[in-house]
């Protein structure tokens, strides 16, 4: 699969970076979306949507921070192809085991993939799902690893 | 000759002195010849409105969004503060206005007709490069439907998506207003929503983040209008998106709000529009949506299922066998291998369902992680096996558009029969969507009718009087099918007048009432449902408590423009006020246009040992 030649040193780069990560970073399936904690329960759903027209997610205003709090990146960097593996990684799972989808574009563009080879990419992917999910436990910053061996291979 | 001369001596001259700096007091003479300080743009800018004392000030309540300390109620001294700190020499150690205030700056430089080059610094390098990085290609609104059996919301929100030239949709930068609250929950967090009690601040992120949040995980379906504006009208609005960044404005969740910010980020980018002047006092997001619609600012529209939509739209394209192995296989109770068959395809859309409801279930934690885990990556293993690619994607509802929706505002005139006395009514609901308004745009099954009021004039009577007050009255009615079971629910509170045994005069009493239930689709469009209700009253005598407890079973169906809802109900009050309270009747409404529609009420009740029959008729119009 040489034909990715391009991605491969932003691949390579993001997969090397977990070392640093810390480990809340790496996560597994079924867990990315568990960080929104909700209010359960009928009454206080019912306190809080008189209120709650546009608050948002509180949880989330918060660890993201405001603009003033974080920079206001634009620029493809590998930290961002972990993150974006990160935090999407169910979503990121199924597309792959269906062979298309946004999630997988997205990586693409990450990983600054030519659109004309993103199809071929996808399709490769999907082939190789057992190898890249190689466990139910398998962790973000696995599954940047095993798409970046894929990659090179 | 010296006709031409003097020009061209002048235009020498101005070359000389285009290297000189400007001089504050020039600028601000020329600024004040311009009235810059009473420019509308300038006040957008600053968020200052007129207030109901009459006075000015800005909505931001962070001194750090002026450079002046008088500059909250005084557009002119944060005007003359600004083209000082503009002008101001370049200090190594110090953050220089114009970084920090670019959209301001840029204002001064078109309407002064500044040279930026004679600027101690010409232009912000910190918004240069952050706006290099998000190569904007256009901006969309985003729109999460309301669903009323999450806490995130019940009107919806709005925020605003910057799409990249490069990016794929969900790689968009997200622009979020919203309010910090916290850990408050329950009466805390009303109490100090509603009064402006948490500080509302913008955000930026990833907009898969919010895809997360909202699709996902509140099961609500998200509409992106883009909008008509140019890529100069994009780069105001982020240089004012720079300049708001870290301020904190107290957030008011009926006026205050995403919504009513959003107003003032497409004002920023088109200063001609003045869209929060149009805006209601009461802003709510359906609102903006309509809003931009009405200028001619949206150019097309998006949307994104939710799991829950995905879930419901597969199951209903697919054999009911398959719909309901697919269930099975997302339970665990069958191996995702029963699902392939000699037609691939349509294995993969089975489980393509299996996974969406799978993915749903998880993220409603009806399902353990160790369990989910093995389960989501058995049956993705089975799927990528197949090698399809995913049936055609589940295309939008484009009568539940949000910008179809009725506007918010009620106005209700109409007469009757209620007992033996006809009367004249009159109505009047500032918010938002009752069960038989104009039902398209809006959620089904959802109602969120606020401080509505209704004054009756009934034959004989020296004067109107009050027939309801309501408050709050909410329904959440979420049809439950095998996939789902949603509870619902439904709140009422207020003051109604009601008919009263021994002679049917008439008392006015608050009522709160609350009732849980259930909620089935009907087989044509529509839905029924059964609810045990707690009814509290306070009456104006003494013993003056009755608490009433019993079931509500009532139907809402459609035929076209023609709602329906026939109620049936029974509450017995127990206490100090013994009493069986009962009615059945049938409401309805015919929509002749987005805006109009005529109401009807039948009903026989009994109320406090006293029988009577009400025929209603109205006409109501949207605002």
């Amino acid at each position: 699969m040489k034909k990715f030649l391009l991605p491969v040193a932003a691949l390579v780069a993001a997969a090397g970076l977990h070392a640093a990560d810390d480990l809340k970073q790496n996560v597994g399936i079924g867990i990315g979306t568990m960080i929104f904690e909700g209010q359960s329960g009928l009454l206080s759903q019912i306190c809080a949507a008189t209120t709650n027209g546009c608050f948002g997610n509180q949880t989330f205003a918060i660890t993201t921070g405001t603009l003033g709090a974080r920079p206001w990146t634009g620029i493809v960097s590998n930290g961002e192809v972990q993150t974006f593996v990160r935090e999407n990684m169910d979503q990121l799972a199924r597309e792959i085991a269906a062979g298309q989808g946004e999630s997988i574009d997205t990586l693409a563009e990450l990983i600054a993939l030519p659109a004309d080879q993103r199809a071929e990419f996808a399709k490769s992917l999907q082939a190789k799902f057992d190898t890249i999910y190689d466990s139910p436990t398998v962790t973000s910053t696995e599954v940047v690893e095993h798409i970046a061996q894929i990659v090179k291979a | 000759m010296l006709r031409r001369l003097v020009p061209a001596l002048l235009a020498a001259a101005a070359a000389v002195v285009s290297a000189e700096p400007y001089l504050p007091g020039d600028l601000q003479a020329e600024a004040d010849r311009l009235a810059l300080a009473d420019d509308r743009e300038w006040l957008t800018l600053l968020h200052v409105e007129p207030t109901w004392y009459g006075l000015r000030r800005s909505m931001v309540d962070d001194p750090a969004f002026f450079l002046s300390p008088r500059g909250v109620h005084d557009p002119a001294a944060e005007l003359a503060a600004t083209i000082e700190a503009v002008l101001k020499p370049v200090e190594a150690d110090a953050r220089h206005a114009v970084q920090r205030f670019p959209a301001r700056t840029a204002y001064l430089v078109r309407r002064l007709g500044l040279d930026p080059a004679r600027l101690p610094m010409p232009r912000s390098e910190e918004f240069e490069e952050a706006y290099r990085g998000l190569g904007p290609r256009s901006a969309a609104i985003a729109f999460p439907t309301a669903y009323m059996n999450t806490p995130a919301s019940m009107f919806g929100h709005t925020l605003l998506v910057i799409r990249s030239r490069v990016r794929t949709g969900m790689a968009s930068q997200a622009i979020n207003y919203a309010a910090l609250t916290g850990e408050d929950g329950g009466v805390a967090f009303a109490v100090k929503g509603v009064l402006g009690g948490y500080p509302g601040h913008f955000s930026l992120m990833p907009y898969w983040q919010k895809l997360n949040e909202y699709s996902d995980l509140d099961q609500r379906d998200v509409w992106e209008y883009e909008l008509a504006l140019s890529p100069e009208d994009i780069r105001r609005m982020l240089l004012h998106v720079w300049e708001m960044r870290g301020i904190r404005s107290d957030y008011w969740f009926f006026d205050e709000n995403c919504a009513y910010y959003l107003l003032y980020l497409i004002d920023a980018a088109r200063p001609d529009l003045r869209l929060h002047d149009a805006a209601p006092p009461w802003v709510i997001p359906l609102d903006t949506v309509r809003i931009l619609c009405e200028a001619g600012l949206v150019d097309e529209v998006e949307w994104r299922p939710s799991l829950a939509t995905k879930v419901k739209a597969r199951a209903a394209r697919m054999p009911a066998e398959r719909a309901a192995r697919a269930r099975r296989i997302a339970l665990g109770e069958e191996p995702p291998t029963a699902a392939v068959d000699g037609d691939p395809a349509a294995a993969a859309d089975e489980l393509d369902l299996a996974i969406d409801y799978l993915q749903a279930l998880r993220n409603r934690r009806k399902v353990e992680q160790a369990a989910f885990q093995p389960r989501f990556v058995g049956i993705l293993q089975a799927r990528a096996r197949l090698g399809v690619p995913a049936r055609e994607a589940i295309s939008a509802p484009t009568d539940v558009a949000p910008d179809q929706g009725h506007r918010s505002l009620r106005l209700g005139f109409g007469g009757g029969i209620s007992g033996d006395k006809t009367f004249i009514s009159a109505e009047w609901r500032p918010a938002y969507h009752d069960l038989l308004d104009p039902a398209p745009g809006y959620v089904e099954g959802a109602q969120i009718d606020f401080m509505g009021i209704e004054g009756r004039w009934y034959e004989g009577d020296a004067r109107p009087t009050l027939e309801r007050w309501e408050a709050i009255g909410l329904r959440s009615f979420s049809p439950r099918d095998v996939f789902f079971t949603p509870p619902s629910w439904k709140v009422d509170t207020g003051i109604t007048r009601e008919l009263v045994g021994g002679g049917g005069h008439s008392e006015h009493h608050a009522f709160l009432d609350f009732g849980v239930g259930a909620c089935w689709s009907l087989p044509w469009s529509g839905l029924w449902y059964a609810t045990v209700d707690a009814d509290l009253r306070i009456v104006d005598t003494d013993p003056s408590l009755a608490l009433g407890l019993g079931p509500e079973i009532g139907a809402v169906v459609r035929a076209g423009p023609l709602s329906l809802n026939p109620v049936a109900r029974w509450s017995s009050f127990v206490g100090e006020l013994p009493a069986d309270n009962w009615s059945i009747g049938v409401s309805g409404s015919y929509a002749l246009h987005r805006d109009l529609a005529f109401a009807f009420d039948l009903a026989r009740e009994a109320t406090w040992d006293w029988l009577s029959t009400t025929a209603a008729l109205r006409v109501n119009a949207y605002f």
